[in-house]
């Protein structure tokens, strides 16, 4: 179900020190000519390092991180079935190391294999005391193994529905968005009140020229933006990829569009992504008799996607009927608190 | 740490499956003619046998942080023993040990003791084999014990965050007092903005001391729990209940002016009042209320709190099953 976050183990000290002492030991076994020794612990290092500068091949691009684990199995179960007395040590290192990087099933289906791999080779081999502990200890560690990675999932697991705001953004998570959201109409019903709602969205124009990883910079960027900037009772959802749905209690959709529009040109003016600034386009829709959670976002949606389709750093204001909402396209455009530099931008755009 | 049923459960079964392999290990010995690693095999399987049951069925949760401790201590000195006397290959047991202190001890403790013993073993291996042979074996240890680490680290994490999510009182499902703080200082500032009255009620047992003395607390709980049951039913939709350590309830209740907010603290009052309940057959409640309206000053949600205690303290000076208003 969920997989470790693989910095976490490749960017520790006590790793760092792990290769120190190993590069040391393959030095060691190179002066007393135990060739193949040093060589299976280079390669481990190796391996090891090239997972830390890389350490998206363990997460994203799984497959090479697969590989490389795989390898490492292959040649320490090769090591221990021609009978190499170094290879014993890191016969153990290789279960916790799958439960840690692989998600649960694929951990327990490697280890698996692994250890009765290893547990043939052990029986076949010649020094049959000392394989025998090799063995019981091999199944004690995966096990332990097993342990370690069932908490963590367990623990996940508890944590998943409690966990209101991404980590990154400050965001409320999407699932909340529905619940609150009708809790908010009803009690806006109740009181009288208006209620808006704000769509948000990098332009596309940044969506075609950013790299994921800028993209997931400029989304955090805005999260923290909406959190300085908002009212206290106003609350904000990560609600698609890169895009953000804001809820405003007891707001007319005019004062929300001119919330947009200060959010809209802060941003213009405020956040950088390698230098450049980065433009964002809105929807508004304000509550209308008889809504329902997901008619209030679709409006805004709908409102959001017509801006987005035309032009890019604008704020929209839905109007029921569709000839209408094109002409406030114009209107509301950053007129309002925009700065002229902001308008020369607009200009040549 | 050591109360959490979770955790129970999987350090006991860890100390079963270490004790059935333990067994093995014996045997295997016993077979081969070792008797003096047959002794200490068999004796400490034994032990792990006994904690393991231990830990899982003992209601007495407070000594099991410290077996564990000095079974692994004891384990720790068996191999230290065995590899420095007989026999040498005795040492890889230690790996286990390594695994295993960093389920059962705290992080910072497992680190320490895990950093005296790779010394120790080190040192070991180094006289009674070669440099190469002890640099591969501490590499080994490190390697697990980065591992070991980084899977503690992730578990103390989300443990931590566990609680700090938690936003329920697990007994009476009533919100808890985090929460109330977060919440209440929203709608604070959320009456700022529309200039709509917010109320607080603060409510507690009279008696509750004495009754706790009496019934015993398992007793009482289930008192506690249908308390928030009849709250729950008599404030209406959008107001909500908390619930502090204290076993003092409070209820938020957003858009009520002073006169509404005496009408329902007052209703509330006769309905417990008039009510039977479990355990004890009547039970009345002392409720002090307050509330805020903007423009008359300024609140913070820790005065608001406060201001709603008081009142309820003075509803209990005043001989109690009262409703009390906050008058500044």
């Amino acid at each position: 179900m969920s997989q470790s976050d693989p910095h976490l183990l490749l960017q520790s000290k006590p790793l760092n020190y792990a290769l120190v002492v190993a590069a040391a030991a393959a030095m060691v076994s190179l002066t007393q000519g135990r060739l193949f020794s040093a060589l299976l612990t280079a390669l481990l290092i190796a391996v090891l390092l090239v997972l830390r500068v890389k350490p998206e091949w363990s997460g994203q691009q799984k497959w090479i991180g697969l590989g490389l684990m795989a390898i490492i199995a292959v040649v320490i179960l090769f090591a221990l079935a021609t009978d190499l007395p170094m290879s014993q040590t890191w016969l153990i290192v290789p279960p916790l190391v799958f439960a840690f990087l692989l998600p649960a099933k694929h951990a327990l289906i490697g280890t698996l294999i692994y250890v009765l791999c290893a547990l043939y080779f052990l029986a076949g081999s010649s020094r049959i005391f000392d394989t025998a502990q090799l063995g019981f200890i091999l199944v004690l560690c995966a096990f332990i193994a097993g342990a370690f990675a069932y908490l963590r999932d367990i623990r996940q697991r508890q944590l998943q529905p409690l966990r209101r705001t991404d980590n990154l953004t400050t965001a409320a998570t999407q699932e909340h968005l529905v619940d609150d959201l009708a809790k908010e109409i009803q009690r806006s019903e109740r009181e009288g009140s208006e209620l808006s709602v704000i769509a948000l969205a990098l332009d596309r124009e940044h969506l075609e020229r950013l790299a994921q990883r800028d993209l997931d910079n400029a989304v955090i960027e805005i999260g923290r933006l909406l959190h300085n900037n908002l009212r206290l009772f106003d609350s904000y959802y990560l609600w698609r990829s890169q895009e953000f749905l804001v809820v405003l209690p007891h707001t007319s959709s005019a004062q929300a569009v001119k919330i947009a529009n200060t959010i809209r040109v802060k941003i213009r003016r405020e956040l950088k992504i390698k230098g450049e600034s980065i433009s964002v386009s809105m929807g508004v829709s304000g509550l209308n008799v008889g809504d329902e959670p997901r008619s209030l976002t679709q409006r805004a949606e709908r409102a959001l996607e017509m801006t987005r389709s035309k032009a890019s750093n604008r704020t929209l204001l839905h109007r029921d009927s569709s000839d209408e909402s094109h002409d406030e396209a114009g209107s509301i455009e950053d007129n309002e608190a925009s700065p002229s530099a902001e308008g020369k931008q607009e200009n040549e755009q | 740490m050591s109360n959490d049923p979770l955790y129970v459960r999987v350090s006991s079964t860890l100390f079963l499956i270490y004790a059935l392999l333990l067994g093995l290990l014996a045997w295997q010995n016993f077979r081969f003619g070792l008797y003096e690693l047959v002794y200490s095999a068999s004796l400490l399987g034994l032990l792990y046998a006994c904690h393991g049951l231990y830990v899982r069925f003992m209601l007495e949760p407070r000594y099991s942080d410290l077996l564990s401790r000095i079974l692994l201590a004891l384990t720790f000195l068996t191999i230290v023993w065995d590899a420095a006397l007989h026999h040498v290959q005795a040492l890889i047991w230690i790996y286990p040990l390594a695994l295993l202190s960093f389920l059962v001890l705290p992080y910072n403790q497992a680190v320490k003791c895990n950093g005296v013993a790779l010394v120790s073993v080190a040192l070991i291996a180094w006289q009674r084999e070669d440099l190469g042979q002890a640099l591969h074996f501490c590499a080994t240890y490190l390697l697990l014990c980065a591992v070991a680490i980084a899977f503690a680290q992730i578990h103390q994490r989300s443990s931590r965050t566990l609680v700090e999510l938690e936003i329920r009182d697990p007994l009476t499902g009533a919100y808890n007092m985090r929460h109330l703080e977060d919440t209440l200082a929203k709608e604070l500032c959320r009456a700022d903005r529309t200039g709509r009255p917010l109320s607080l009620i603060a409510l507690e047992i009279d008696y509750l001391p004495q009754m706790i003395d009496l019934h015993g607390l398992a007793q009482v709980n289930t008192l506690f729990r249908h308390l928030a049951d009849t709250l729950r039913a008599t404030i209406r939709a959008g107001d909500s209940q908390y619930c502090s350590e204290e076993h003092t309830y409070y209820l938020m209740l957003p858009c009520t002016p002073p006169e509404g907010l005496l009408v329902i603290a007052e209703r509330i009052r006769r309905t417990i009042e008039e009510s039977n309940w479990p355990v004890v057959d009547s039970i009345t409640v002392s409720v002090g209320c307050t509330s805020y309206k903007t423009g008359e000053r300024t609140c913070s949600y820790e005065r608001m709190i406060s201001e709603a205690r008081l009142a309820m303290l003075e509803a209990q000076k005043n001989g109690h099953n009262r409703v009390c208003h906050h008058s500044s």
